[in-house]
């Protein structure tokens, strides 16, 4: 009674102490990882922001002084025309035909640069004050655009220094940009996926798919109701924007950061909806034809090992560790499965069951008779 | 007695003497050795044999020459046969082999392109159809426009001269003039200025009604592929409802479809890609192994220790460890120190390190390429020094992707360059917006003869920025997301079916191609429990395929085997025990078919044998019966 019951005191500190032991993991590993992953996803979401600000301010410092350069030639280059077209036209009145056409003309020639037309547009015909092209909000949409990339093209650099601007400006800012998005977007499918199918991907595929359909719908009815466009251009254009076509052909009265919000939130969508669905396609068709029979369930027990060693530093080292084991494994079992038979697994059975053939304890208590014993005991069995 | 038969034979009937010709030839040849023989026997016989063997002899002769060449010609033709027959028959095996291999291989080939070819045509068709539509919709729109737009300026036009031409033949003030001509001027303007900035027409277009037509089936072409690429230049965009619902619903099939084939096709790109890279990392580790070593040697009092790695359960054993860095190990220190890229290396170390979790380094390796291709080359150079890793745990520099793809750009805008009459740098700017999908549509190919080269062009660039992307973005993309915490539950929902599964599969194939392993193998593989494989990796061992895990040994007579009765116990067997053995008997043998004895009639043939052994030797065996 006593060993016992000084076991059972033993046994009660030992999982006193582990209870202690898990407590205090337990703290310090909240108060490790609580700040670690949520300041690092807050400062990718801020570093694109921060990015897109300062794009702006780059592009606009670069391309307004331009932009009032070309303006003041083009208001001169307009009036020159003009003063030429009256001066023919007043000198010989029989050739107005012919003047009034090398007018027009010229003048669809010079309206093809963007510049012109905005400055000729205000200028000539509403007679105002030309607004300028590159204020900060728009400079704002059009790093937006660039980074996400749709690209609308309401305005461009024209500068070659803007352009070389621009070219460095995308390299970095486009996977930056690739990476956030999708990094938000794998929460959401996180979320999803944790609330409804646990057992299969069919009911979160269905859910994205429905929310890409309704998305456009629900934006062209606000755009609709906003401004001044008919609800098919509505979501004519909000289709062509999430998807990052971006013709450019419409330009709805949108505030800035709506405009942005919509943008961003739109491609994470698409993203997110063709992570699910199209990713599995893909895989399919590029190793249609190959023997991956079951390769689901090893791959997947594979990562079962990975997530029971707790690799800290991603997969790469997990799936060099089992790479590893594979190679030394393998190179055994390809021996092993040519010594053994291709029936499949047999059991152990000895060589020296075929002499035995019948336990018989009769001749223990004749054994004068022993011969006849045996020869009678094989006749009885066999018979 | 010979001769009597003989004589027989020949009196009796004469057809068999035609059938017997051959035996009595072969008769003669036995006796023509013996013939001396019998002329040295007494005189009373030898007269008639020898009489006998004349005659016989007599007629023999022609009859053996005759029966000897029959004999040859048919054996030669047997065996001329034989041989004819053997060479057909092996002609007809190699013939069948061959085809069989040749058939297989077919198949096979047919059913790893198959997919891939289809997904190509499907994309190339759905292109085509699209234009086909776009064409149609949007071709007699714009001719009506351009009709309608020229006949209005037209009767502008002739509206303003005729005004100006009365005015000045009745002698009107040249102020008021001066201000028609200005109106008529500005209205004339304004007309030209909307035809041109939203219906997106030329010169001629607006004066003489032709031109260029812009929705050509060509243009059609490189349209819709811009837009289900996601390009999207606009420089020619729907105008009609017909032609806006069209490619709401075009844009939303088609934009997936190109996805996946061209991310298809990357994948093979992206071997190739790998391939190479692993040649360029091959030379730069042996460049930087020859300048380690003139550091070493020139650093003379600092010494490395040397690991010797004689087993592969070493090997692992050093994984596992360089898995769980240890930052207050002074030789780690020593090394870094003394190795030329301590920076690197102090920022790998960080990285690491679970203590610096709230810094950005991750965030500032992606915006700096440079700076990540660094680090990635020296903890490749590192490993390569230590190990022989193998390929696939090595990870494609981000540098290397950005010179793939800048030098791509800057050949196709050389390229561009001839056809476009373009600057370099204004076909570089142009290449390098419709690579990234930006599509401002400032600068658009004009030339209608070179489109297919410049759609030729955007296809392979699509392509490549995939295939970078495939490369290094979605590793990147899966470290930041699972940065700080270690992978669950959850991980292997997401990763085991929907995000890495390519990774997945290529590590199924890898396996497949580079052990050779079968179908069979890897299902046994599979089959095999988690904790016997978690066993095995850590105590370094190799899993065992035929394991069978503790199963109990079951002979294979194990149904012979039904009861054992002790010969003590006979004498005092009742009804009542051999009911009950009979009602635990199994009727049914699995391992033969012969019937089997109940324990009744066994207990009745032990009985009866062993009495009627015990009878004769004893006698008290007859006071029992």
């Amino acid at each position: 009674m006593t060993v016992s019951m000084e076991e059972n005191s033993k046994i009660q500190m030992l999982s006193a102490t582990s209870k202690d032991k898990k407590v205090a993991t337990d703290r310090s590993l909240l108060n490790k990882y609580h700040l670690g992953p949520l300041a690092l996803h807050t400062g990718l979401v801020l570093s694109c922001v921060t990015y897109a600000l300062g794009g702006a301010y780059l592009f606009l410092s670069i391309e307004h002084p331009e932009e009032l350069k070309r303006r003041e030639k083009a208001i001169r280059e307009f009036q020159d025309l003009k003063q030429q077209f009256m001066g023919n036209i007043t000198s010989g009145i029989e050739n107005s035909e012919q003047s009034i056409e090398i007018y027009t003309k010229k003048l669809i020639l010079m309206l093809e640069d963007a510049h012109n037309a905005h400055a000729f547009e205000y200028f000539f015909l509403n007679h105002e004050i030309p607004k300028d092209m590159w204020t900060f909000s728009s400079a704002l949409v059009f790093t937006t655009t660039t980074v996400i990339p749709v690209g609308y093209g309401y305005i461009f650099p024209v500068s070659a220094y803007g352009r070389m601007c621009l070219i460095a400006y995308a390299l970095l800012g486009i996977p930056l940009t690739l990476v956030t998005m999708a990094d938000t977007g794998k929460f959401a499918a996180q979320l999803v996926t944790r609330w409804f199918g646990d057992n299969n991907m069919a009911i979160p595929a269905a859910i994205f798919v429905c929310l890409l359909f309704a998305y456009p719908l629900v934006v062209g009815f606000i755009l609709c109701s906003t401004s001044n466009i008919t609800y098919l251009d509505s979501v004519y254009f909000s289709l062509t924007s999430i998807f990052t076509i971006g013709f450019g052909d419409l330009t709805p009265d949108m505030n800035v950061i709506h405009m942005v919000l919509f943008l961003a939130v739109g491609v994470i969508l698409v993203t997110i909806t063709l992570d699910i669905v199209a990713a599995e396609m893909i895989d399919r068709v590029h190793y249609m034809g190959r023997h991956v029979g079951k390769a689901k369930e090893l791959a997947g027990k594979m990562f079962q090992l990975a997530q029971s060693l707790n690799m800290k530093q991603g997969l790469v080292s997990g799936v060099g560790q089992l790479h590893a084991l594979a190679r030394f494994g393998m190179l055994v079992g390809r021996e092993e499965v040519d010594k053994t038979q291709e029936d499949g697994i047999i059991a152990f059975s000895p060589d020296v069951m075929d002499g035995l053939e019948f336990m018989d304890t009769l001749s223990i208590y004749s054994r004068r008779s022993r011969r006849s014993a045996e020869n009678s005991a094989r006749n009885l069995f066999l018979s | 007695m010979l001769n009597p038969m003989y004589m027989n034979h020949r009196a009796s009937t004469p057809n068999p003497q035609v059938s017997y010709q051959p035996s009595t030839s072969s008769f003669q040849r036995h006796h023509r050795p013996s013939s001396p023989g019998i002329s040295l026997g007494p005189p009373s016989s030898p007269p008639s044999l020898y009489n006998l063997q004349q005659i016989a002899s007599a007629t023999g002769v022609d009859q053996q020459n005759n029966d000897v060449e029959e004999l040859s010609a048919e054996r030669l033709n047997l065996y001329l046969d034989k041989e004819e027959g053997e060479i057909e028959n092996l002609e007809e095996e190699i013939d069948e082999t061959t085809e069989k291999k040749w058939w297989l291989r077919t198949k096979r080939w047919f059913r790893l392109a198959l997919p891939h070819f289809g997904l190509v045509l499907l994309s190339i068709g759905y292109t085509l159809i699209g234009a086909l539509c776009f064409h149609h919709y949007e071709k007699p729109y714009e001719q009506q426009l351009r009709n309608e737009t020229s006949r209005r300026i037209g009767e502008l036009k002739n509206r303003v001269m005729d005004q100006l031409w009365r005015m000045s033949n009745n002698g009107t003030a040249y102020s008021t003039w001066r201000q028609t001509a200005n109106d008529g001027m500005d209205e004339l303007i304004r007309d030209v200025f909307w035809d041109y900035t939203r219906n997106y027409m030329t010169p001629d277009d607006v004066i003489y009604g032709d031109g260029p037509i812009k929705w050509s089936f060509m243009s059609s072409i490189f349209f819709s592929w811009t837009a289900i690429t996601t390009i999207g230049y606009g420089h020619i965009v729907p105008r009609t409802d017909e032609g806006r619902v069209a490619i709401i619903f075009y844009a939303l099939l088609g934009i997936p479809l190109i996805l996946v084939t061209i991310a298809d096709i990357g994948r093979f790109l992206a071997t190739y890609i790998i391939k190479l890279h692993h040649g360029y990392m091959a030379v730069m580790s042996f460049v930087t192994n020859s300048c380690l070593k003139c550091i070493k040697w020139a650093c003379c009092w600092i010494r490395l220790p040397r690991r010797h790695i004689p087993m592969p359960t070493l090997e692992l054993l050093q994984r596992t460890q360089k898995l769980y860095p240890n930052n207050n190990n002074p030789t780690v220190a020593a090394t870094a120190a003394s190795a030329g890229g301590g920076t690197g290396r102090r920022k790998k170390q960080q990285r690491d390190n679970v203590s610096d979790a709230g810094t950005f380094d991750n965030i500032s390796e992606i915006n700096d390429g440079s700076e990540g291709g660094e680090n990635e080359n020296e903890g490749e150079e590192e490993e390569q020094i230590q190990f022989d890793p193998s390929n696939h745990e090595k990870r494609v520099s981000v540098l290397f992707i950005l010179l793939i793809m800048l030098g791509y750009v800057a050949g196709g805008a050389y390229i561009v360059r001839w056809w476009e009459e373009w600057t370099f740098f204004e076909a570089f700017y142009f290449c390098f917006v419709t690579v990234t999908t930006i599509g401002f549509g400032d600068i658009v190919p004009a030339n209608v003869d070179w489109l297919p080269a410049t759609l030729a062009y955007i296809v392979f660039g699509l392509i490549i920025t995939t295939m970078c992307i495939d490369l290094v973005g979605s590793e990147y993309i899966r470290d930041i997301h699972f940065y700080g915490r270690s992978l669950g539950r959850q991980f292997m929902t997401i990763g085991g079916k929907v995000v890495h599964l390519g990774e997945v599969f290529g590590y199924v194939a890898f396996l497949q191609k580079n052990y050779g392993l079968t179908a069979e193998q890897l299902t046994k593989l599979s089959q095999l429990p988690e904790e016997y494989l978690l066993d095995c990796l850590i105590n370094g061992r190799q899993p065992d395929l035929n394991w069978i895990g503790g199963r109990p040994y079951v002979p294979p007579d194990i149904y012979y085997f039904k009861w054992i009765e002790h010969p003590r116990t006979l004498s005092f067997a009742s009804d009542r025990v051999l009911q009950s053995m009979e009602s635990l008997d199994l009727n049914t043998s699995r391992c033969s078919t012969a019937r089997t004895l109940t324990p009744r009639e066994y207990y009745q043939k032990i009985l009866f044998q062993y009495c009627k052994q015990l009878q004769p030797e004893e006698p008290i065996a007859d006071i029992d019966n």
